[in-house]
Protein backbone atom coordinates (compact mmCIF):
# COMPACT_ATOMS: atom_id res chain seq x y z
CA UNK A 1 0.00 0.00 0.00
CA UNK A 2 2.98 2.23 1.24
CA UNK A 3 4.28 1.34 -2.19
CA UNK A 4 1.54 2.62 -4.17
CA UNK A 5 0.95 5.49 -2.46
CA UNK A 6 4.99 6.61 -3.45
CA UNK A 7 4.83 5.61 -6.71
CA UNK A 8 1.40 7.96 -7.33
CA UNK A 9 2.92 10.62 -5.62
CA UNK A 10 5.98 10.41 -7.80
CA UNK A 11 3.70 9.91 -10.98
CA UNK A 12 1.59 13.21 -10.14
CA UNK A 13 4.24 15.15 -9.25
CA UNK A 14 6.12 14.67 -12.39
CA UNK A 15 2.84 15.04 -14.05
CA UNK A 16 2.56 18.39 -12.19
CA UNK A 17 5.98 19.08 -13.72
CA UNK A 18 5.96 18.29 -16.66
CA UNK A 19 3.42 20.53 -17.17
CA UNK A 20 4.74 23.27 -15.20
CA UNK A 21 7.84 23.06 -17.52
CA UNK A 22 6.28 23.35 -20.50
CA UNK A 23 3.73 26.11 -19.65
CA UNK A 24 6.98 28.15 -18.29
CA UNK A 25 8.77 27.22 -21.48
CA UNK A 26 5.31 28.56 -23.89
CA UNK A 27 5.40 31.39 -21.70
CA UNK A 28 9.05 32.99 -22.63
CA UNK A 29 7.94 34.08 -26.24
CA UNK A 30 5.04 36.74 -26.72
CA UNK A 31 2.51 35.70 -29.68
CA UNK A 32 2.94 38.06 -32.92
CA UNK A 33 -0.40 40.11 -33.40
CA UNK A 34 -0.16 42.53 -36.72
CA UNK A 35 -3.01 44.37 -35.60
CA UNK A 36 -0.90 45.51 -32.26
CA UNK A 37 1.20 47.09 -34.89
CA UNK A 38 -1.15 48.65 -36.69
CA UNK A 39 -2.94 50.54 -34.46
CA UNK A 40 0.85 51.76 -32.80
CA UNK A 41 1.87 53.24 -36.41
CA UNK A 42 -1.36 54.75 -36.53
CA UNK A 43 -1.38 57.77 -34.60
CA UNK A 44 0.41 60.05 -36.66
CA UNK A 45 4.23 60.88 -37.40
CA UNK A 46 5.31 60.64 -33.72
CA UNK A 47 3.90 56.59 -33.42
CA UNK A 48 5.25 55.82 -36.29
CA UNK A 49 9.32 57.42 -35.17
CA UNK A 50 8.65 56.06 -32.03
CA UNK A 51 8.27 52.69 -34.14
CA UNK A 52 10.72 52.80 -35.97
CA UNK A 53 12.95 53.58 -32.83
CA UNK A 54 11.51 50.65 -30.88
CA UNK A 55 12.52 47.98 -33.72
CA UNK A 56 16.14 50.19 -34.48
CA UNK A 57 16.87 49.21 -31.33
CA UNK A 58 16.06 45.45 -31.79
CA UNK A 59 18.24 45.47 -34.63
CA UNK A 60 21.25 46.98 -32.42
CA UNK A 61 21.00 44.63 -30.12
CA UNK A 62 20.65 41.02 -32.28
CA UNK A 63 23.94 43.33 -33.94
CA UNK A 64 25.97 42.98 -30.87
CA UNK A 65 24.68 39.35 -29.40
CA UNK A 66 23.74 37.41 -32.00
CA UNK A 67 25.97 35.74 -34.91
CA UNK A 68 26.47 37.30 -38.32
CA UNK A 69 25.33 34.46 -40.42
CA UNK A 70 21.78 34.01 -38.09
CA UNK A 71 18.81 34.49 -40.72
CA UNK A 72 15.61 36.61 -39.33
CA UNK A 73 12.34 36.87 -41.29
CA UNK A 74 11.68 40.32 -41.83
CA UNK A 75 9.33 43.03 -43.54
CA UNK A 76 11.76 45.91 -44.96
CA UNK A 77 9.39 49.15 -46.16
CA UNK A 78 11.04 51.59 -48.17
CA UNK A 79 11.22 54.84 -48.32
CA UNK A 80 10.71 55.78 -51.64
CA UNK A 81 8.69 54.20 -54.62
CA UNK A 82 11.39 51.36 -55.80
CA UNK A 83 12.10 50.54 -59.21
CA UNK A 84 12.37 46.91 -60.96
CA UNK A 85 15.88 48.05 -61.16
CA UNK A 86 17.14 48.94 -57.61
CA UNK A 87 14.70 45.91 -56.01
CA UNK A 88 17.08 43.59 -57.89
CA UNK A 89 20.59 45.49 -57.69
CA UNK A 90 19.43 45.17 -53.70
CA UNK A 91 18.87 41.72 -53.72
CA UNK A 92 22.24 41.31 -55.00
CA UNK A 93 23.86 43.64 -53.11
CA UNK A 94 22.36 41.86 -49.49
CA UNK A 95 21.97 38.45 -50.36
CA UNK A 96 17.96 38.79 -50.47
CA UNK A 97 15.95 35.83 -50.00
CA UNK A 98 12.48 37.76 -51.37
CA UNK A 99 9.61 35.64 -50.20
CA UNK A 100 7.08 38.59 -51.60
CA UNK A 101 6.94 41.86 -52.87
CA UNK A 102 4.22 44.96 -52.26
CA UNK A 103 3.72 47.70 -54.80
CA UNK A 104 1.82 50.40 -55.19
CA UNK A 105 -0.60 51.09 -58.10
CA UNK A 106 -2.91 53.69 -59.08
CA UNK A 107 -6.45 53.31 -60.73
CA UNK A 108 -6.87 55.29 -63.93
CA UNK A 109 -9.51 57.79 -63.81
CA UNK A 110 -10.41 57.72 -59.68
CA UNK A 111 -6.43 57.99 -58.49
CA UNK A 112 -7.58 55.80 -55.90
CA UNK A 113 -4.03 53.54 -54.65
CA UNK A 114 -4.17 50.22 -55.08
CA UNK A 115 -2.03 47.66 -53.55
CA UNK A 116 -0.44 44.08 -55.29
CA UNK A 117 1.45 41.64 -53.51
CA UNK A 118 3.25 39.02 -55.95
CA UNK A 119 5.93 36.09 -54.74
CA UNK A 120 8.58 35.09 -57.13
CA UNK A 121 8.03 32.32 -59.55
CA UNK A 122 8.94 30.84 -62.82
CA UNK A 123 12.67 31.45 -62.17
CA UNK A 124 11.95 35.40 -61.48
CA UNK A 125 11.09 37.43 -58.40
CA UNK A 126 8.09 38.07 -59.84
CA UNK A 127 6.36 37.50 -63.16
CA UNK A 128 6.01 40.82 -64.66
CA UNK A 129 3.73 40.17 -67.47
CA UNK A 130 1.26 38.44 -65.34
CA UNK A 131 1.84 41.45 -62.94
CA UNK A 132 0.85 44.03 -65.34
CA UNK A 133 -2.03 41.97 -66.63
CA UNK A 134 -3.43 41.92 -63.34
CA UNK A 135 -3.14 45.48 -62.67
CA UNK A 136 -4.83 45.81 -66.82
CA UNK A 137 -7.39 44.29 -65.93
CA UNK A 138 -8.00 46.32 -62.62
CA UNK A 139 -8.11 49.53 -64.60
CA UNK A 140 -4.23 50.51 -62.67
CA UNK A 141 -1.29 51.55 -63.30
CA UNK A 142 2.11 50.63 -61.95
CA UNK A 143 3.58 53.06 -59.33
CA UNK A 144 6.63 51.39 -57.70
CA UNK A 145 7.57 48.73 -55.24
CA UNK A 146 6.66 49.99 -51.60
CA UNK A 147 8.01 46.94 -49.57
CA UNK A 148 9.60 43.09 -49.03
CA UNK A 149 9.10 40.17 -47.04
CA UNK A 150 12.59 38.52 -46.95
CA UNK A 151 14.80 36.24 -45.05
CA UNK A 152 18.36 37.95 -44.29
CA UNK A 153 21.20 37.51 -42.77
CA UNK A 154 21.87 39.27 -39.60
CA UNK A 155 24.98 41.00 -41.47
CA UNK A 156 23.33 42.26 -44.33
CA UNK A 157 20.60 44.11 -42.23
CA UNK A 158 23.47 45.86 -40.62
CA UNK A 159 24.35 46.64 -43.69
CA UNK A 160 20.85 47.93 -45.61
CA UNK A 161 19.62 49.36 -42.38
CA UNK A 162 22.31 52.25 -43.54
CA UNK A 163 20.63 52.12 -46.93
CA UNK A 164 18.44 55.06 -47.51
CA UNK A 165 16.35 53.40 -49.62
CA UNK A 166 15.58 51.86 -46.62
CA UNK A 167 12.86 53.40 -43.67
CA UNK A 168 12.75 50.20 -41.60
CA UNK A 169 14.05 46.53 -41.44
CA UNK A 170 11.27 44.59 -38.74
CA UNK A 171 11.49 41.26 -37.40
CA UNK A 172 8.30 41.82 -35.31
CA UNK A 173 7.26 38.74 -36.90
CA UNK A 174 10.35 36.54 -36.29
CA UNK A 175 10.34 33.42 -34.63
CA UNK A 176 13.37 34.75 -32.75
CA UNK A 177 11.26 37.17 -31.10
CA UNK A 178 7.74 35.85 -31.21
CA UNK A 179 5.13 32.80 -31.43
CA UNK A 180 3.71 33.07 -35.07
CA UNK A 181 1.39 30.07 -35.76
CA UNK A 182 0.72 31.84 -38.99
CA UNK A 183 4.83 31.07 -40.17
CA UNK A 184 5.14 27.53 -40.21
CA UNK A 185 7.40 27.50 -43.03
CA UNK A 186 10.83 29.40 -42.77
CA UNK A 187 10.45 29.83 -46.78
CA UNK A 188 6.74 31.59 -47.14
CA UNK A 189 5.65 35.13 -46.46
CA UNK A 190 2.22 33.73 -44.49
CA UNK A 191 2.22 35.95 -41.27
CA UNK A 192 4.50 38.58 -42.05
CA UNK A 193 4.92 41.99 -40.55
CA UNK A 194 2.70 44.37 -42.21
CA UNK A 195 4.90 47.53 -43.53
CA UNK A 196 4.85 50.98 -42.72
CA UNK A 197 4.69 52.39 -46.42
CA UNK A 198 0.71 53.77 -46.69
CA UNK A 199 1.69 55.31 -43.17
CA UNK A 200 4.48 57.06 -44.42
CA UNK A 201 2.27 58.03 -47.51
CA UNK A 202 -0.61 59.37 -45.13
CA UNK A 203 2.26 61.64 -43.02
CA UNK A 204 4.59 62.48 -45.67
CA UNK A 205 7.46 60.96 -44.44
CA UNK A 206 8.39 59.71 -47.58
CA UNK A 207 12.13 60.38 -49.20
CA UNK A 208 11.71 62.82 -52.20
CA UNK B 1 -1.32 21.77 -107.94
CA UNK B 2 -0.29 24.63 -106.29
CA UNK B 3 -3.21 26.20 -105.72
CA UNK B 4 -3.73 22.83 -103.94
CA UNK B 5 -1.16 22.56 -101.39
CA UNK B 6 -1.66 26.29 -100.45
CA UNK B 7 -5.04 25.57 -99.40
CA UNK B 8 -4.02 22.59 -97.68
CA UNK B 9 -1.65 24.50 -95.95
CA UNK B 10 -3.49 27.55 -94.95
CA UNK B 11 -5.91 25.22 -93.69
CA UNK B 12 -3.46 23.33 -91.69
CA UNK B 13 -2.55 26.90 -90.29
CA UNK B 14 -5.54 28.13 -89.62
CA UNK B 15 -6.86 24.98 -87.38
CA UNK B 16 -3.49 24.94 -85.61
CA UNK B 17 -4.34 28.70 -84.72
CA UNK B 18 -8.04 27.86 -83.89
CA UNK B 19 -7.06 24.99 -81.66
CA UNK B 20 -4.45 27.33 -79.87
CA UNK B 21 -7.07 29.96 -79.55
CA UNK B 22 -9.68 26.80 -78.06
CA UNK B 23 -7.03 26.01 -75.34
CA UNK B 24 -4.73 28.77 -74.45
CA UNK B 25 -6.59 32.24 -74.72
CA UNK B 26 -7.50 34.08 -72.04
CA UNK B 27 -11.08 34.59 -70.97
CA UNK B 28 -13.55 36.50 -68.97
CA UNK B 29 -16.92 35.16 -67.31
CA UNK B 30 -19.91 36.67 -67.55
CA UNK B 31 -19.93 39.45 -64.46
CA UNK B 32 -22.61 38.84 -61.58
CA UNK B 33 -23.83 41.46 -59.08
CA UNK B 34 -24.83 41.64 -55.61
CA UNK B 35 -26.93 44.26 -53.77
CA UNK B 36 -28.16 45.36 -50.58
CA UNK B 37 -26.89 42.98 -47.57
CA UNK B 38 -28.53 42.59 -43.70
CA UNK B 39 -25.00 42.96 -42.35
CA UNK B 40 -24.50 46.64 -41.33
CA UNK B 41 -20.58 46.14 -42.22
CA UNK B 42 -21.72 44.71 -45.87
CA UNK B 43 -20.80 46.65 -48.85
CA UNK B 44 -24.26 46.74 -50.93
CA UNK B 45 -22.93 46.69 -54.32
CA UNK B 46 -21.01 44.59 -55.42
CA UNK B 47 -19.80 42.76 -58.80
CA UNK B 48 -17.85 39.68 -59.22
CA UNK B 49 -16.21 38.25 -62.52
CA UNK B 50 -13.32 35.17 -63.11
CA UNK B 51 -10.49 35.77 -65.57
CA UNK B 52 -8.84 32.65 -66.46
CA UNK B 53 -5.44 32.54 -67.99
CA UNK B 54 -2.10 30.55 -68.56
CA UNK B 55 1.60 32.15 -67.53
CA UNK B 56 3.96 31.89 -69.42
CA UNK B 57 4.89 27.85 -68.80
CA UNK B 58 0.97 27.35 -69.96
CA UNK B 59 -0.31 26.71 -66.63
CA UNK B 60 -3.46 27.42 -65.99
CA UNK B 61 -4.97 30.27 -63.59
CA UNK B 62 -8.29 31.55 -62.73
CA UNK B 63 -8.34 35.08 -60.59
CA UNK B 64 -11.99 35.58 -59.04
CA UNK B 65 -12.23 39.58 -58.66
CA UNK B 66 -14.52 41.35 -57.05
CA UNK B 67 -15.71 45.17 -56.66
CA UNK B 68 -17.48 46.82 -54.25
CA UNK B 69 -18.86 49.97 -52.30
CA UNK B 70 -20.22 50.71 -49.19
CA UNK B 71 -23.06 53.20 -47.93
CA UNK B 72 -21.56 55.53 -45.05
CA UNK B 73 -23.73 53.89 -42.58
CA UNK B 74 -21.90 50.51 -43.17
CA UNK B 75 -18.19 52.35 -43.39
CA UNK B 76 -19.16 53.53 -39.67
CA UNK B 77 -20.11 50.64 -38.52
CA UNK B 78 -16.59 49.35 -39.71
CA UNK B 79 -14.67 52.60 -38.57
CA UNK B 80 -16.58 52.38 -34.93
CA UNK B 81 -15.50 48.88 -34.38
CA UNK B 82 -11.81 49.25 -32.53
CA UNK B 83 -11.50 45.74 -31.91
CA UNK B 84 -12.91 44.01 -35.57
CA UNK B 85 -11.31 44.56 -38.75
CA UNK B 86 -13.05 44.45 -42.27
CA UNK B 87 -11.86 41.32 -44.51
CA UNK B 88 -12.43 40.10 -47.83
CA UNK B 89 -12.47 36.60 -48.43
CA UNK B 90 -12.17 34.83 -52.02
CA UNK B 91 -12.62 30.82 -51.12
CA UNK B 92 -13.20 27.38 -52.77
CA UNK B 93 -15.92 25.86 -51.18
CA UNK B 94 -17.22 21.82 -51.98
CA UNK B 95 -21.09 22.32 -52.44
CA UNK B 96 -21.75 18.40 -51.70
CA UNK B 97 -20.39 19.19 -48.15
CA UNK B 98 -22.74 20.88 -45.79
CA UNK B 99 -22.35 22.70 -42.69
CA UNK B 100 -19.22 23.57 -40.07
CA UNK B 101 -15.58 22.28 -40.76
CA UNK B 102 -17.07 21.30 -44.58
CA UNK B 103 -14.64 23.85 -46.60
CA UNK B 104 -12.56 21.56 -48.49
CA UNK B 105 -10.34 21.78 -51.64
CA UNK B 106 -11.77 20.67 -54.55
CA UNK B 107 -9.00 22.91 -56.97
CA UNK B 108 -6.33 25.40 -55.30
CA UNK B 109 -4.07 27.99 -55.39
CA UNK B 110 -0.18 27.91 -54.56
CA UNK B 111 1.92 30.64 -55.85
CA UNK B 112 0.41 34.22 -55.27
CA UNK B 113 -0.34 37.24 -56.64
CA UNK B 114 -2.79 39.80 -55.16
CA UNK B 115 -4.88 43.00 -55.62
CA UNK B 116 -6.54 44.94 -53.67
CA UNK B 117 -7.66 49.08 -53.36
CA UNK B 118 -8.70 48.01 -49.57
CA UNK B 119 -6.33 51.12 -47.71
CA UNK B 120 -3.36 49.27 -45.74
CA UNK B 121 -4.00 45.57 -47.12
CA UNK B 122 -2.74 42.50 -45.17
CA UNK B 123 -2.99 39.73 -47.34
CA UNK B 124 -3.43 36.10 -46.01
CA UNK B 125 -4.20 32.85 -47.82
CA UNK B 126 -4.67 29.28 -45.78
CA UNK B 127 -5.32 25.76 -46.47
CA UNK B 128 -8.85 24.79 -45.28
CA UNK B 129 -10.14 22.62 -43.20
CA UNK B 130 -7.87 24.21 -40.33
CA UNK B 131 -5.26 22.82 -39.02
CA UNK B 132 -4.51 19.80 -41.65
CA UNK B 133 -5.45 20.94 -45.15
CA UNK B 134 -4.74 18.92 -48.02
CA UNK B 135 -1.81 21.07 -49.13
CA UNK B 136 -3.33 23.35 -51.33
CA UNK B 137 -4.39 26.84 -50.14
CA UNK B 138 -7.91 27.12 -50.88
CA UNK B 139 -8.82 30.98 -49.09
CA UNK B 140 -7.37 34.23 -49.88
CA UNK B 141 -8.19 37.06 -47.92
CA UNK B 142 -7.03 40.91 -47.83
CA UNK B 143 -8.03 42.63 -44.39
CA UNK B 144 -7.73 46.50 -44.10
CA UNK B 145 -5.36 47.39 -40.82
CA UNK B 146 -6.69 51.11 -41.19
CA UNK B 147 -10.23 51.34 -41.07
CA UNK B 148 -10.58 55.06 -40.71
CA UNK B 149 -8.82 55.31 -43.92
CA UNK B 150 -12.20 53.53 -45.36
CA UNK B 151 -14.37 55.69 -47.30
CA UNK B 152 -18.17 55.42 -48.80
CA UNK B 153 -18.50 55.08 -52.62
CA UNK B 154 -15.57 54.06 -53.18
CA UNK B 155 -14.43 51.39 -55.67
CA UNK B 156 -13.00 48.61 -53.96
CA UNK B 157 -11.28 45.36 -55.05
CA UNK B 158 -9.89 41.99 -54.15
CA UNK B 159 -8.39 40.38 -57.02
CA UNK B 160 -6.57 36.77 -56.42
CA UNK B 161 -5.06 34.13 -58.14
CA UNK B 162 -6.05 30.74 -57.82
CA UNK B 163 -3.63 27.86 -59.92
CA UNK B 164 -6.23 25.23 -61.28
CA UNK B 165 -4.85 21.76 -60.89
CA UNK B 166 -7.54 19.71 -61.63
CA UNK B 167 -10.61 21.21 -63.50
CA UNK B 168 -13.38 19.48 -61.46
CA UNK B 169 -16.35 21.99 -60.84
CA UNK B 170 -15.76 23.90 -58.01
CA UNK B 171 -17.58 27.10 -56.23
CA UNK B 172 -15.88 30.47 -55.18
CA UNK B 173 -17.22 32.52 -52.31
CA UNK B 174 -17.31 35.91 -52.01
CA UNK B 175 -17.66 37.41 -48.26
CA UNK B 176 -17.18 40.07 -46.07
CA UNK B 177 -15.91 39.28 -42.61
CA UNK B 178 -15.08 41.29 -39.27
CA UNK B 179 -11.39 39.76 -38.32
CA UNK B 180 -9.92 40.38 -34.99
CA UNK B 181 -7.13 38.68 -32.57
CA UNK B 182 -8.12 36.14 -30.61
CA UNK B 183 -5.91 36.41 -27.49
CA UNK B 184 -6.44 32.43 -26.37
CA UNK B 185 -5.74 30.64 -29.77
CA UNK B 186 -3.60 33.42 -30.70
CA UNK B 187 -5.67 33.27 -34.57
CA UNK B 188 -7.36 35.58 -36.59
CA UNK B 189 -10.39 34.79 -35.98
CA UNK B 190 -13.57 35.95 -38.17
CA UNK B 191 -16.34 37.27 -35.66
CA UNK B 192 -18.73 38.04 -38.08
CA UNK B 193 -19.35 37.12 -41.59
CA UNK B 194 -21.61 37.66 -44.47
CA UNK B 195 -21.60 35.42 -48.30
CA UNK B 196 -22.54 37.82 -51.20
CA UNK B 197 -21.88 35.82 -53.86
CA UNK B 198 -21.07 31.93 -54.93
CA UNK B 199 -19.77 31.21 -58.20
CA UNK B 200 -19.14 27.99 -60.10
CA UNK B 201 -16.01 27.52 -62.02
CA UNK B 202 -15.70 26.78 -64.78
CA UNK B 203 -18.55 29.21 -65.74
CA UNK B 204 -18.17 27.96 -69.50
Amino acid sequence: MKKIIIVLIILVSLTLGTFGFLKASSQDKPFFDMFSIAREISQGKDSILSYKNKVEKVLDKIEVEIPKEEKYFVTITFSKFVTDEELKKLVKEYNIEILAIEGRSIEKGTNLKGTFFVTPENGMLYDKKLLLDMLQRNNAEFKGFIAIVVNIQNKDIQKLRNNKIVFLIDPSADTHFVRNPKHEKTNSWDGYAPSLFSELEKNKLLNP
Amino acid sequence: MNKKILSVVVLILFSTFSFAITVYADRWSPTEDWGPQVESYSPDWGRTVMYEYTDSAYNLYVSPQARFNFTQDAIDAIRNDYFLYYTFDISVVDESCQGEGCNTTVSALNTTMYYSTLPSPHFDRDDDPEPWGNGYYDETEVTCTSSLDMYANTDYRFDSRFRVYFTDPITFEFTSQMSHYNYYTHEYDTWYYDIHKTRNYPWY
